[in-house]
């Protein structure tokens, strides 16, 4: 064989081995997962009521008599109103706590508490006309009625966000002797 | 005539072409994978949103890790669970 044939036979192998090799087609295909978890879940705890202790009270027209209760820890009760015309209301037994509830939110986050349902003292002479609630973030706040709302910060995830309520009870006449109830509720949201 | 140099040249054994497909997004309302983005060693960090990219292996018969990230555009308040969704991705010469 020429040297020339040669060269001819080898490039025209080159190009059909060419030709023949674009026919194969190498793939492989995998499967990229994404995954995301949500948790937004929201936890309370009723942990102690506002208990504003036992109390004589002697009601006199044209006083305006009122107990505080405290939200800051220190758990007390103090006669706050005006009492000229003699009105008496002298604690007999202090006050055991003050409202707490606690919230918890599985991450650190801005909550929104909202009033409702609230039922006041049915005894006449008796309001709880404020309530204030104080967090570690949020300092003292006001939440006298249904439909207001205020802000609740937690401040560790998962853990347990203590929200403290104090509040004031106007008197206007004199109660019978009894224990005397109110309640409202208080709904944390996103 | 270097045959085997021809085959190299020819087939470009070196940089596939990566394709993505089969896109699957979250089921539950208010989230999407809405951008996917993938890097290797040599190619850097490229789209690959809808469309195909290069992954150049550097060393023969050893894995080269194509490492993918993205962004969920969140447009609800999504259900508390685990959301999943995933695409294909084919190499291919």
């Amino acid at each position: 064989m020429k040297c020339n044939t040669f060269k001819l036979v080898a490039m025209t192998s080159a190009v059909a081995l060419s030709a023949a090799s674009s026919n194969y087609a190498f793939a492989q295909t995998e499967t990229v997962n994404a995954q995301l978890i949500t948790s937004s879940a929201i936890t309370t705890t009723d942990v102690s009521d506002m208990d504003f202790g036992e109390y004589l009270i002697q009601f006199v027209a044209g006083d305006t008599p009122m107990l505080t209760l405290t939200n800051d820890g220190s758990v007390a009760v103090t006669q706050t109103g005006a009492v000229g015309n003699g009105s008496q209301v002298i604690q007999i037994t202090a006050p055991a706590s003050e409202g707490v509830v606690n919230v918890q939110t599985p991450a650190p986050a801005t909550l929104t508490i909202t009033r409702s349902a609230s039922s006041d003292f049915a005894d006449g002479g008796l309001s709880l006309t404020d309530t204030d609630y104080r967090t570690a973030n949020d300092g003292n706040n006001a939440l006298d009625a249904d439909a207001a709302t205020g802000t609740v910060t937690t401040l560790v995830a998962a853990t347990d966000e203590a929200v403290t309520f104090g509040g004031i009870i106007a008197i206007t006449a004199t109660p019978g002797d009894a224990t005397h109830a109110a309640n409202f509720d208080v709904t944390f949201s996103y | 005539m270097d045959f085997s140099e021809w085959l190299v040249q020819f087939v470009v054994l070196d940089t596939p072409a990566i394709t993505r497909s089969a896109s699957l997004g979250f089921e539950g309302a208010g989230l999407s994978l809405t951008d996917t983005d993938y890097r290797t060693a040599s190619d850097g960090n490229n789209a690959l949103d809808t469309d195909t990219g290069t992954g150049t292996t550097l060393v023969d018969a050893t894995d080269d890790a194509v490492t993918f990230g993205g962004v969920i555009v969140i447009t609800a308040t999504p259900a508390d669970a685990t959301h999943t969704a995933n695409f294909d991705v084919t190499f291919s010469y």
